[in-house]
């Protein structure tokens, strides 16, 4: 017997009111499975759902007093990997295209636009793992349902553990699991940062044009910067007789590299911590002829806190409160020296 | 129950609020101002998705109270406040009619005209002006006062300083947990300053 007839056998055998019941029975059950039950299975289908669904979304950002409306077509069907495309909705046109690769960015040839470099970075949630170190910092709640974007949206809230990083509210389209909203929250509740969706459609795929840059085909002159990784990025670390003590508890290692900064002309040595959600970096490098930074700033939703030690500029930004990355400034230290918070090199 | 409240914002806004829902909110937002300012905040998000910028529509919720107060009661059954919410949200119709077609939003360029002055003509749209500069001290929060055009702003030179390495941050760390968008809309929302 074939295993074509096999499956005709089984066929004929099953049909009928009884198989189909108890094929529904089955989706049933497969599709209950299916729903997240846990806000860390929720967060998992948030991570997965990167991957997984193309769509065209009208967003808006807000930070302080600041609004942005922007428009973001994802492609998760692309081959080697998805590709997004970000622009500017308001104000000066500004396009971000994205590919598993490189980062391109558009922005009018008027502006003071920084030459940036680009790192070849994935473009996905931290996996399983990555969910799971969560607990250290912070404690997930599920907190009921809500609407966004005229969708319902699992409510989920991410609350810090102590005060040296910022919460989170997140509502999860019910279906896929895509960031429909999402709030960074000072310890009181007030948001610092907000991102939501208003209008979401999603596409089985994206027609590839919808992902090429519309800008600087208009006859206006657009400053084009596409870049790869380059040798640099994977050069061992400059400086590597400094070193970030007392770290804020649930902060680990990213990265260590040495690497241009747009402007400079002198290396920097760039080292990345994470707590699972909030990422801070630490930049080391020789003060050169610019202005040296000093103290704390902010720029469109991270903190800055900057400090100059022996001629060695040190900055750090996170998107953690200011007396994280004040922390992380004084902590970090040429070997055999006493940090500014008293703590001794080992 | 606050994100209810949202969501009750939110279809009021598009003018999709039933008619008792309709008139319990109205009656909430005569006495409560802080209920008006996020109620402006619907509306302005609406009119920002489209790309337009409603000159005067900030405050709007209060400024359409002030006007309705400042007319005399028809009768004395009901709190000023409550007359004047009601009136609003009837002149505000043509709003919520829009809405099903288009959005709230669009409808706010024609409808403030006609809160303040029938005759004048509606303005004429023009993008959204909004710019993100780097400030001195820590972060504000979200709906928070403006500040002035140079309260904490830090000088030029200072912000060429930043700038390289608040887009290396932003861009190197967008795999994280909003899965990169937040971080590109860091960017392209910082890159206003001229």
């Amino acid at each position: 017997m074939t295993a074509s007839a096999d499956r005709d056998g089984w066929r004929s055998r099953h049909t009928g009111p009884a198989g189909v019941v108890l094929l529904a029975a089955l989706l049933t059950t497969a599709a209950a499975a299916q729903t997240p039950r846990s806000a860390t299975e929720w967060l998992e289908r948030a991570s997965e759902a990167v991957g997984q669904y193309s769509f065209v979304a009208d967003v808006i950002y807000e930070q302080g007093s600041h609004v942005e409306a922007l428009r973001l077509w994802r492609d998760a069907s692309a081959a080697g990997g998805g590709r997004e495309r970000l622009m500017s909705l308001s104000g000066p046109p500004r396009e971000i295209l994205r590919t598993p690769r490189t980062t391109t960015y558009l922005s009018p040839a008027a502006s003071p636009n920084p030459r940036q470099r680009y790192a070849n970075r994935p473009l996905r949630l931290p996996g399983p793992e990555g969910i799971d170190r969560l607990d250290q910092s912070y404690t997930l709640n599920l907190e009921g349902q809500g609407r966004v974007a005229q969708r319902p949206a699992q409510r989920l809230r991410v609350i810090p553990r102590d005060d040296q990083r910022y919460g989170y509210a997140l509502w999860l389209d019910q279906r896929t699991g895509i960031v429909l909203r999402a709030e960074i929250l000072e310890p009181d509740g007030w948001a610092v940062e907000r991102f939501m969706v208003v209008e979401l459609e999603r596409r089985d795929a994206l027609d590839p044009a919808l992902l090429d840059p519309v800008l600087a085909e208009d006859g206006t002159t657009f400053d084009r910067l596409t870049r790869e990784p380059t040798a640099s990025d994977a050069g061992g670390p400059l400086h590597g007789q400094w070193s970030v003590n007392d770290l804020p508890a649930g902060f680990t290692l990213q990265a260590d590299r040495t690497q241009a900064l747009p402007g400079h002309d002198r290396p920097a040595r760039h080292v990345v911590f994470s707590d699972g959600i909030a990422s801070v970096s630490v930049y080391i490098k020789q003060s050169g002829a610019g202005q040296l930074l000093r103290g704390a700033m902010s720029m469109g939703g991270v903190n800055i806190h900057a400090r100059v030690d022996d001629g060695i500029q040190i900055l750090v930004v996170g998107q953690v409160p200011a007396a994280t990355v004040e922390r992380m400034a004084n902590a970090t230290v040429r070997s055999s020296q006493p940090n500014t918070t008293g703590q001794q090199t080992e | 129950m606050q994100d209810e409240t949202e969501q009750q914002l939110s279809a009021y806004a598009d003018g999709e609020l039933g008619r008792d829902e309709r008139r319990f909110l109205e009656r909430r937002l005569a006495a409560d101002p802080a209920l008006r300012q996020a109620l402006e905040w619907h509306y302005t998000m609406r009119a920002a998705i489209r790309g337009e910028h409603v000159p005067g529509v900030e405050g709007v919720a209060d400024r359409v109270r002030s006007h309705i107060q400042a007319e005399p009661a028809h009768n004395g059954v009901d709190d000023p406040a409550q007359i004047g919410w009601r009136r609003a949200s009837f002149m505000m119709q043509p709003v919520a009619g829009l809405a099903i077609a288009a959005s709230v939003a669009l409808g706010l360029v024609v409808a403030w005209p006609m809160l303040t002055a029938p005759s004048t003509p509606a303005p004429t749209a023009t993008p959204v002006q909004i710019a993100a500069e780097p400030t001195s001290g820590s972060l504000s929060r979200v709906g928070g006062p403006s500040a002035g055009p140079r309260d904490g702003a830090v000088d030029a030179q200072l912000r060429r300083e930043l700038q390289p390495y608040f887009i290396d941050h932003n861009d190197q760390t967008a795999a994280r947990a909003i899965g990169g968008t937040l971080e590109s809309a860091r960017i392209i929302g910082h890159d206003r300053e001229r």
